[in-house]
């Protein structure tokens, strides 16, 4: 890899993963599992929503954390550490300083509108009208939103210096060297201990603080991303496994969704737990992996249209859940089948993220901010 | 150059940010690995069980304390003892350079852990529905834990005298535990521990005050030491 090269498959992938969440956060609302605790829930929804959500939640943030990993490796490899801590200081730690609060009120501010004016609430609205009925005010909960992530990168970017500090980047080149078959069966075990710390499928690690299982599981994927830069064959020699990944990823996730019951199972005994975090950890493992390869087969190439979504899927990904409280409040009254009202909230949430990406962000400040000085960026292409 | 009629700044800005790096960099391994464990805390905390938060309480405060005491040990006592110290005459720098250099590297590098810590458990109290009325009683002891470590780094830099620094480091460590109680039973901080309001009342402020000055008189009592001196052995 040359320096200066831009690596359009990673680009295009951490573009389609933050996109993915758009989808991802929007079906929450039809979800059956998500029915008594998501304030957005319709009266409509689908065990359909659940097979197909909960199997893309399994690895999307996974695949971000791989690519994450791999910018951050290629960032110390072109500038160094104080180069990786200057990039997150501005790209991660300064958006989140600056969108967080917006995000937080903004949300609260719809939810409280949704509380006083919703005809067919969900039972977390008609919760948390009883609530401020006999309290006066919500119990204050506040933690990172969706904005978690960048928290965690930062986490991670800490983390990156104590492993290099340590010299723990031989132990990494090790585990890189194990066969791609040794991989791939070993890896999800502890990504499995990990996942055994939390419930099935794994919660957004929202709070304020960081969760161990959340460093853990999320960290393993990062540094898996880190040794993809260091030896960029590892992906390659995974390649002849490919198919075998996706049909293995599809298969565990359908004897994990069978054996919880969709999930639905909330007091599983220790082993059938420990069963279900293996589970996930090995569908999530294998679905990531697929996507890499996928991605660096088919995403390779230079692509206008990919290089433009690329650049907006970080600002679509900040403001996305905002515009989805405003869309799916209203959508609560309205008369439609669920899958309509989700092609709305899809279609008009993307629609208004891409347009003020465009017309508000990309030439400003923030797009700078965002997404770099776009004279290098072209550079790059 | 002596005594209080001595240049009290450093005579070159640049020299002492370069000790300071220079400190930095032979401690950074260590610094990661209690940046590690102190991470390793903060995300037992962040588990949310009561059995694992309070394993990651304590964690939080031994880390903190070897990491005050250990940066101390090895940046000036070991430097000393071993005498790599003398390497300093090769550069072009005065006795107060270094006496700066020593103070702001060490600060700097408990300061990283220190920040995490405090920034931690007050994030984790303002954000939760723990009681808000806790945060002046954290203030107190964590500015306590400084003054602790600003005495002992104060008294090392001082004082030529191995058993004396170990002496004040481990009878400093061992206030810790009364000062604990003291200050979660006086009037003005005992009543508000359960509130969600934080009160800063007049005992509080009075703390604060006290560490703060404790932490001025020490840095004050060491340069004075330092500057006295006529070599820098």
């Amino acid at each position: 890899m040359q320096t200066g090269d831009r690596i359009h498959h990673m680009d295009n992938l951490r573009a389609l993963a933050m996109l993915a969440g758009v989808v991802f956060h929007a079906a929450l609302a039809y979800s059956p599992l998500m029915h008594p605790i998501w304030p957005l829930a319709d009266a409509g929804h689908s065990i359909l929503v659940d097979v197909v959500a909960w199997f893309l939640h399994l690895f999307r943030m996974p695949l971000f954390f791989v690519v994450a990993g791999f910018f951050a490796a290629l960032l110390v490899a072109r500038r160094g550490m104080a180069g990786l801590f200057r990039n997150r200081g501005v790209r991660v730690l300064l958006p989140l300083l600056l969108f967080l609060p917006l995000v937080l009120i903004s949300m609260h501010w719809l939810t409280m509108q949704a509380v006083a004016n919703v005809a067919h609430p969900s039972p977390a609205l008609v919760w948390m009208r009883d609530w401020i009925e006999q309290h006066g005010a919500l119990p204050s909960l506040p933690g990172w939103a969706h904005l978690w992530f960048l928290f965690y990168l930062l986490l991670f970017t800490v983390l990156v210096w104590v492993a290099s500090a340590l010299g723990l980047r031989r132990l990494g080149e090790r585990i890189a060297t194990l066969s791609p078959l040794a991989l791939v069966l070993l890896f999800p075990l502890p990504l499995g201990v990990a996942l055994a710390g939390t419930t099935a499928p794994w919660p957004a690690p929202e709070f304020v603080l960081p969760s161990l299982w959340a460093m853990a599981f999320f960290g393993l994927y990062f540094a898996l991303g880190c040794q993809m830069f260091q030896q960029p064959r590892m992906l390659d020699h995974m390649r002849p496994f490919s198919w075998l990944l996706l049909i293995g990823a599809a298969m565990a996730y359908a004897v994990l969704f069978r054996l919880t019951d969709g999930f639905a199972l909330t007091r599983p005994t220790t082993f059938r737990h420990a069963m279900h975090a293996a589970l996930e950890a090995y569908a999530g493992l294998w679905m990531t992996l697929w996507c890499m390869l996928a991605g660096k087969r088919w995403l390779q190439q230079r692509n206008a249209t990919m290089r433009w979504l690329a650049d907006a899927s970080y600002w679509t990904y900040l403001v996305h859940l905002p515009l989805l409280f405003a869309i799916q409040y209203r959508l609560l009254d309205v008369q439609l089948h669920w899958a309509a009202k989700f092609a709305v909230a899809v279609l008009v949430t993307f629609a208004v993220s891409l347009a003020s990406y465009q017309l508000l962000v990309r030439h400003t400040v923030a797009g700078r901010l965002l997404n770099g000085n776009p004279a290098k960026m072209q550079q790059l292409d | 150059m002596n005594g209080f009629g001595t240049n009290w700044f450093a005579s070159d800005a640049a020299m002492v940010g370069k000790l300071i790096v220079k400190d930095w960099q032979v401690y950074q391994k260590q610094l990661a690995g209690f940046v590690a464990g102190l991470l390793l805390a903060l995300g037992l905390v962040g588990m949310g069980t009561p059995l694992l938060a309070a394993a990651g309480a304590l964690l939080l405060l031994v880390l903190l304390l070897v990491v005050g005491s250990y940066a101390i040990q090895s940046s000036v006592m070991l430097e000393r003892k071993e005498q790599t110290q003398p390497f300093v005459m090769s550069l072009p720098v005065t006795p107060m350079d270094v006496f700066w250099g020593k103070l702001l590297a060490n600060l700097v590098i408990f300061l990283v852990p220190f920040l995490l810590v405090t920034g931690g458990l007050l994030a984790l109290l303002l954000t939760t529905p723990r009681p808000d009325g806790a945060v002046p009683w954290v203030v107190v002891v964590a500015l306590f834990m400084l003054a602790q470590f600003c005495v002992s780094l104060c008294v090392v830099i001082a004082v030529d005298s191995e058993g004396w620094n170990v002496f004040a480091m481990l009878a400093l460590m061992t206030l810790i535990g009364p000062f604990l109680y003291w200050v979660t039973w006086m009037p003005g901080i005992r009543e508000h521990l359960q509130g969600d309001a934080i009160v800063w009342s007049r005992q509080v402020l009075g703390l604060i005050g006290g560490e703060l000055a404790v932490i001025a008189i020490a840095i004050l009592i060491a340069g004075v030491v330092h500057a006295r001196k006529t070599s820098f052995l």
